[in-house]
């Protein structure tokens, strides 16, 4: 994979591994080989429940833990091979929005402290006044009053507060932008309002996104590709709408038919995945899902299978590669084709 | 008219602040038939876990106080009966389980301890005896080896495993009624399949009665018969579950139903609702959801809807849909 | 914007005075001030003046708490007094404080690192020994006096005030504003200054004060023990121990200033479970 110019972030073969003390020297393989690719101006979707690693994907990439091993080309530059020293402009390029709205902004700061603090970290303005015009510009652009700024966090509803962070994230004007679950905290109205507001702002600037979530419907809302994660890899990398379409990967599969889909016409009974998620320190050998799947073989308990392409794009990390399946969630089906 | 098992007349229920006083329900009327599912669903405020809390009388009094109407429960209102009564009531009759069953579990006593001790209390019955029912009752929840969890403690369950817990010690005592409070929100979507399964299955097995408080319509949409949607303390629809959400009557049903993303058909941009949710201190006068209506008139800015019939069940409290 | 916070600052001035607690023992504290303050204007009488022929006089019109062993004017003597044990607190939490943050800020900041184990143990074994003990064995290598004093309970106090701040400073560390910070690529040294102890201010703030009253105990103790402040420096504690011998006959000179270090300590202690309930309220999340 050559970096185009149109490649925003491209991470090869990730790992992070976590030591534990107890059981005994374990280790948590958080992260164990992930690779893939962003294009700017999209979103870039990674699904996966909890204890899947997409946080922590996040995380290394932003440098905020250190990689085991692995390489990320980002603008140009192979960003785990910089000095802690160094990491300082990149910071500017790359933000995060996190899922808490009610701690991920600092109590003692006001609303435009905290969205004027990365300009003065970063000495972008030339001086306090430019930072604070620049700031109101972005309050009202993610929809805040701008006499909201001398407000402080807990005088702010949570999706106020969501946007506050939005604000922060952009006004590096980064070009990389990692949305870790920023809604789920949020009820289902004002997410629907920060989702729009995340688009629209996405058109607006040609903004690049890596949405993480466990809602596989904002996933399909959001992201134009996506990666399913399952206990520190990828099964499943693909444009969105071909995955709901035409899902491979079994555990794929029990995503899409575990969603709770809000249409009572939807038929009830479906196949429901069995066993509880293997917590990340004893993954089980091959296919790490094959103790759940219902598709196993004996092959699956042998090697780990290779993310292979077996579409259009579409990658799967599941050795029943000649399988085909159509997906219709409506009838609850996945039909093999 | 079938056995109503639950019976909410015009519940009002106020808490005193230091803020002022919060109006948090404003005359809800609900009714739950014997053996069927009912869905409270509704947004942060509404009052849909405070409605829970109160047929269970948990709500602390003071700094709450009823203003009015009952909760009757197979004819008698609970609000009026002796606290004694009431401790008998819970568990035995009426249970509920709460969304996070890690704070909910003693981290102290084992698993098995924890469902036998609810047992001991209400059926007199000894520790050996109520370990033994508490193994079978983690084989109904279906846990894997049954015997081998009553040992663990809670902290060595995941939150699936937590939740069967909970729900084998709510059913410990078979109770008419189960309360499930945002049962399944805290936990990952392939074992919240499993265990709103799990409780289709029992209910279907035991005639139980279901009452679930959720913010997810996707789980309403599954489990339930009928469903009530909350907003500022009141219930401004409810009915038949497909009545309800594929003829929807209130604004405010519609404008939740259209905001949530769905997986089963490509959108470009949600539907919002307008505005943000109200402050239950300073209630408008006339309808609570005026100030975010699309659709409102100049009455919705005077009066308060009272609730109207259309069709056989489907109620709607809204001055778009009283009268014609 | 000056002004917002200056606003701001008043509203949170209100706030915390409908407590209670906060109330009662800033009413206390402030007496103590203003009496430490204004002692050469409030005081009836010379504290040092000897008066032999009014020597254990009972409280009367002339002397309002009696006099002691010496005809010495007992409430000047509590007043001036006031002025000691004050000072010794203040420069006892400033001391211990000081070294406290800056001990405990590290620890906390780097958990985990061979800096933070080496100051825990460190800590640890200051406080195998009580405190006052501590402080005894360092007053007999230095000698008695006002500035020895305080530096030898400081010097005891800093075990404590480390662990409190860093305490403080760990459970700060682990918000996710914290993480925002590091993100947007701000240095250690920035985060800990400006994001950090800010927001850790408020254990920290509270412990000091519930500490004052521990250094006021602690001087009164030393100096009862002739450790501390020497005779005739008018001292809580000396006061107390010199109306030992007359406990039968005169027992207002022991028991005046013994109320009034009770008084002093109780003071602090309801000031700092005050600013404690204010700064923990108990926050009950209702999710509708």
């Amino acid at each position: 994979m050559t970096l185009q110019a149109d490649i925003v972030l491209c991470v090869k073969d990730l790992r992070k591994h976590f030591k534990v003390e107890s059981p005994k020297r374990a280790i948590v393989r958080a992260v164990d080989g992930v690779s893939f690719e962003v294009k700017r101006g999209q979103t870039f979707g990674i699904v996966g429940e909890s204890g899947c690693g997409k946080t922590t994907v996040a995380r290394v990439v932003l440098r905020l833990e250190e990689p085991t091993s692995g390489s990320g080309i980002f603008d140009g530059q192979e960003i785990f091979k910089l000095r802690k020293s160094e990491l300082k402009p990149l910071r500017r390029k790359m933000q995060i929005v996190f899922q808490d709205p009610y701690g991920s902004l600092n109590p003692r700061q006001t609303v435009i402290d905290s969205v004027k603090r990365p300009m003065m970290v970063h000495g972008v303005t030339s001086g306090g006044q430019e930072a604070e015009r620049k700031a109101l510009e972005l309050l009202s652009i993610v929809g805040l009053n701008p006499d909201q700024g001398s407000r402080y966090p807990h005088e702010l509803s949570g999706g106020q507060r969501q946007r506050v962070a939005v604000a922060r994230a952009l006004s590096l004007n980064p070009q990389l932008m990692f949305l870790d679950e920023p809604t789920s905290a949020l009820d289902v109205s004002v997410q629907a309002q920060v989702l729009n507001m995340l688009r629209d702002l996405q058109t607006k600037f040609n903004l690049t996104y890596v949405f993480i979530s466990h809602n596989l419907s904002l996933i399909r809302f959001m992201s134009h590709m996506l990666a399913v994660m399952y206990l520190g890899k990828l099964v499943e990398v693909g444009p969105t709408e071909s995955i709901f379409q035409t899902p491979h990967h079994p555990y794929t599969h029990a995503l899409l038919s575990a969603i709770a889909i809000p249409d009572p016409g939807v038929s009830k009974g479906r196949p429901i995945l069995s066993g509880e998620v293997p917590s990340p320190i004893n993954i089980p050998a091959g296919c790490a899902f094959h103790p759940r799947c219902p598709y196993v073989t004996e092959e699956c308990k042998g090697e780990v299978p290779p993310l292979v392409e077996i579409d259009k794009r579409q990658y799967s990390a599941c050795i029943l590669r000649d399988r085909r399946y159509r997906l219709d969630l409506y009838k609850r089906l996945i039909v093999p084709t | 008219m079938a056995a109503m098992l639950l019976e909410i007349s015009d519940l009002r229920l106020v808490f005193h602040t230091p803020q002022g006083i919060v109006h948090a329900l404003n005359g809800v009327n609900l009714t739950l038939e014997k053996g069927k599912v009912l869905g409270i669903v509704g947004e942060t405020g509404c009052g849909k876990s405070v409605t829970g809390l109160s047929i269970m009388r948990l709500v602390p009094c003071p700094p709450g106080r009823y203003v009015s109407g009952e909760v009757l429960f197979e004819g008698n209102d609970l609000l009026k009966l002796p606290i004694t009564e009431i401790r008998d009531l819970r568990g035995r009759e009426i249970a509920m389980i709460f969304q996070d069953p890690m704070t909910s579990l003693n981290p102290v006593l084992s698993a098995g301890d924890q469902v036998a001790e609810a047992m001991q209390l209400h059926q007199h019955i000894g520790r050996r005896e109520a370990i033994m029912k508490a193994a079978e009752l983690f084989e109904n929840v279906k846990m894997p080896d049954p015997q081998e969890m009553t040992l663990r403690y809670p902290h060595q369950l995941s939150g699936g495993m937590q939740q069967r817990v909970m729900i084998a010690m709510a059913l410990s005592c078979k109770p008419k009624l189960l309360i499930a409070d945002e049962a399944t929100s805290a936990l990952d979507v392939t074992i919240q399949a499993q265990v709103l399964s799990l409780m289709r299955e029992l209910k279907n097995k035991t005639g139980l009665t279901l009452l679930l408080i959720t913010h997810d319509m996707g789980v309403v949409a599954e489990m339930c018969d009928d469903v009530a949607v909350m907003y500022a303390g009141s219930v401004v629809e409810s009915g038949d579950l497909s009545e309800v959400f594929n003829k929807p009557l209130h604004p405010y049903t519609r404008g939740l139903l259209n905001c949530i993303p769905k997986p089963h058909v490509k959108e470009e941009k949600l539907p919002t609702i307008g505005g943000s949710v109200i402050d239950l201190i300073n209630l408008p006068s006339g309808c609570a959801f005026e100030p975010r209506c699309a659709e409102s008139q100049d009455i919705c800015r005077k009066e308060t809807p009272t609730e109207a019939f259309v069709g056989r069940s489907h109620r709607v409290r809204c001055f778009l849909n009283s009268g014609s | 914007m000056a002004m917002a916070s200056a606003n701001r600052s008043l509203v949170l001035l209100r706030k915390m005075l409908r407590n209670k607690s906060i109330l009662f023992g800033l009413i206390v504290v402030s007496a103590l001030v203003l009496m430490a303050v204004l002692a050469d204007r409030l005081m009836p009488h010379d504290p040092l003046k000897i008066d032999l022929e009014k020597r254990l006089q009972p409280p009367s019109s002339e002397h309002l708490l009696g006099a002691d062993s010496l005809g010495r004017d007992i409430l000047s003597r509590i007043i001036l007094g006031s002025r000691v044990s004050l000072g010794i607190a203040l420069g006892v939490v400033l001391l211990s404080l000081t070294v406290g943050i800056i001990l405990g800020t590290f620890s906390g900041y780097f958990m985990g690192s061979w800096l933070d184990e080496a100051v825990m143990r460190v800590m640890d074994i200051l406080m195998v020994f009580p405190g006052v003990l501590l402080a005894m064995v360092l007053l007999g290598v230095t000698g008695p006096g006002f500035l020895n004093l305080t530096i030898a309970i400081g010097v005891a106090s800093i075990a404590p005030f480390t662990r409190v701040v860093r305490g403080g400073v760990i459970s700060v560390k682990e918000n996710m504003y914290v993480e925002a910070a590091r993100a947007v690529g701000e240095s250690t040294q920035s985060i800990i200054l400006r994001t950090i102890l800010p927001n850790a201010l408020a254990p920290i703030l509270t412990y000091a004060t519930l500490r004052m009253g521990v250094a006021v105990l602690y001087a009164s103790t030393l100096s009862f023990l002739g450790l501390g402040i020497q005779p005739p420096n008018p001292e809580w504690g000396i006061m107390v121990s010199d109306g030992r011998e007359f406990l039968r006959v005169a027992p207002h000179v022991s028991t005046f200033p013994g109320l009034v270090i009770s008084m002093a300590v109780l003071g602090f202690n309801i000031l700092g479970d005050g600013l404690n309930d204010f700064f923990n309220p108990r926050v009950r999340e209702r999710r509708g």
